[in-house]
């Protein structure tokens, strides 16, 4: 059974359509990288994925059941089986870095002590550690997308969506992002990353198992777009 | 649905090239333990941490199953409460609204006891002044004193009239010494007087008269009707003075406390998206921001409203003039200052729950 498949999606949004038809299935322990121009409709495409988004057409499935609706009270039950790392994240700004990124464990009503050993050893992890009491204003853009990434992957979501998880980061901590990604999907989780950066698709390509699909026309096809 | 089979990329195993420890082990939550292919959706089989914490209440059925479920859902938020004690909330802090809160509650509650007070002034005046009723004899002292017993003979087989007393000497002076003023004595032996208590009306004042006059023309009987009407009237003014500054207070300090708190939920609605993409119910979202804004504009109310009772309650306690505050509340009326405090939080809980509804609604989310 397939985290996530989509069949003949459209969503059409400011009068454009973004997705036209597009088919899409994610197994769990899969890792895919879709590759795409800006404006292609990749970050649309994840944002169907994580139910932030409703299709105007096709069909959305979900760990094997059609997905509800985003302002349907089962959706909220859904979102919690995945992680979503944002295009561009958001943070509570009254609560530390540690304290956001242990989010998804406070909602799943884990142990405050417990939450936040696991925050602390993924933001070790992730090269964050002495920015662990901050608040979220004070982190760089690139900070704040590894930040991003920690808290989409601590309660170990089912399914992990990151969209352009590499930009504003240097080489190194794409590649350990990615690993992270990477040794998630082998874990059992079904991973997908939006991304239009060369250096992620390289380091995809030959470092890890994954697939590569390329956003053109609304559609989705194998291979690296141009 | 077939999606087109992509090839493959080329498939190798980790180098671990850039970073050369191990990732943290991911740690899967009670549900993830399970293969996604076991753990099939159905979103209501909810794991038991959803249920302590976010699940939507289910349809209670009633009777036993309804109780035993008020008291789950009591040790649930007992539970949930002693948990999150060490956490900072999910909302941020409400500027603003404890401030106002205490000084509206303040306002309200000092509008408040001069409602009480005036509603108390009001009925004392109705209760000592509306009903009394005076007879004096006057004239030669034995031709008053004669007078007097056959008025008292009138007036005992009078209708209406009730309690009818003689006062005594030092009575009498008493009343006569505010007439006479301080330099001047009251007389060793004033006229006789009487009083006594109208009901039903009183008697008939015509008919009254006319048997005074008759059987003892030197009594004067007054049942102060030419002042009574503007004192009662008076007394009136003051009721509704004191309670239209009450409930002018009071729905002021309601409108504000709606207002900051619903300004305060709406400011804070990126905050509510992003919790809403990480799985947090309408429930929870609600106690995030419904909740506290009413909680801490309960106590912020009770707080101005102890503050107001102890600037009415500070002269009582001295002594001299200051002593006779009017407006201090006694007895159970102290408990009416503390109305102000529910009230103005049940205004914050519904600003914030109006302010809320977009993000619940999720329709930004969808058009997003």
């Amino acid at each position: 059974m397939a985290a996530l498949e989509i069949g003949g999606i459209r969503v059409a949004r400011g009068g454009r359509t973004v997705l036209d038809g597009a088919d899409w299935s994610l197994a769990p322990g899969e890792l895919h990288v879709i590759t795409g121009a800006t404006g292609a409709g990749k970050s649309t495409l994840l944002a169907l994925a994580a139910l932030s988004l409703a299709p105007q057409g096709g069909e959305l499935r979900l760990f094997g059941a059609p997905a509800p609706a985003p302002d349907a009270p089962a959706a909220d039950v859904l979102r919690r089986r995945i992680g979503a790392a944002e295009q561009r994240p958001a943070f509570l700004d009254h609560l530390t870095l540690e304290e956001n990124v242990a989010l998804p464990l406070r909602l799943a009503g884990r142990d405050p002590a417990d939450r936040a050993a696991q925050a602390r050893e993924l933001l070790d992890w992730l090269g964050l550690a002495d920015r662990a009491g901050d608040p979220p204003a004070a982190l760089s853009e690139g900070e704040r997308r590894r930040a991003a990434l920690a808290r989409a992957v601590i309660a170990g979501p089912e399914l992990i969506l990151a969209d352009e998880p590499s930009e504003a980061q240097d080489r190194a901590g794409v590649a350990r992002g990615l690993e992270m990604l990477a040794a998630l999907a082998e874990h059992g989780a079904a991973v997908a990353l939006a991304t239009r950066d060369a250096e992620l698709v390289r380091l995809a390509r030959h470092h890890v198992e994954a697939r590569l699909w390329r956003l053109e026309e609304g559609r989705l096809s194998p291979g690296v777009a141009a | 649905m077939t999606p087109p089979e992509p090839k493959p990329a080329r498939r190798r195993r980790a180098k671990a090239e850039p970073a050369e420890e191990a990732p943290p082990k991911p740690r899967r939550t009670r549900r993830a333990k399970t293969r996604p292919e076991e753990a099939a959706p159905p979103p209501e089989a909810e794991t038991k941490a959803e249920a302590e914490t976010d699940a939507p209440a289910p349809k209670a059925p009633g009777g036993p199953v309804l109780l035993s479920r008020a008291v789950s859902a009591t040790r649930r938020a007992i539970r949930r409460a002693w948990v999150e004690r060490r956490t900072p909330p999910l909302a941020p802090r409400s500027g603003g609204l404890g401030t106002t809160g205490v000084l509206c509650a303040l306002v309200a509650a000092l509008a408040l006891a001069a409602g009480v007070a005036g509603e108390r002034l009001a009925r004392a005046w109705t209760a000592e002044f509306g009903a009394a009723a005076t007879l004096v004899a006057l004239g030669p002292p034995e031709a008053a004193a004669r007078d007097f017993r056959a008025a008292l003979v009138v007036l005992e087989t009078t209708p209406g009239i009730a309690d009818l007393r003689v006062l005594e000497a030092p009575e009498r002076r008493a009343l006569l010494a505010p007439w006479l003023g301080p330099n001047q004595a009251a007389p060793s032996e004033p006229p006789p007087m009487a009083a006594m208590r109208l009901v039903d009306g009183g008697p008939d004042p015509e008919m009254l008269a006319l048997r005074l006059a008759e059987e003892a023309p030197g009594a004067v009987f007054d049942d102060h009707s030419g002042w009574r009407g503007p004192l009662l009237s008076a007394a009136g003014d003051a009721r509704l003075i004191g309670w239209g500054a009450a409930a002018l207070a009071g729905a002021l300090g309601m409108a504000l406390c709606a207002r900051i708190a619903g300004g305060w939920t709406a400011r804070g609605r990126e905050a509510q998206r992003l919790l809403r993409r990480m799985g947090a119910t309408r429930a929870r979202l609600r106690r995030a921001w419904a909740g506290r804004a009413a909680w801490r504009t309960f106590w912020a109310a009770g707080l101005g409203a102890a503050l107001a009772a102890a600037a009415l309650a500070a002269p009582e306690l001295l002594d001299g003039p200051a002593a006779r505050v009017p407006i201090a509340p006694s007895g159970w009326d102290w408990l009416a200052l503390a109305a102000p405090a529910p009230l103005f939080a049940l205004a914050a809980w519904a600003g914030a729950r109006l302010a809320l509804r977009p993000a619940l609604r999720g329709d930004a989310e969808a058009g997003r």
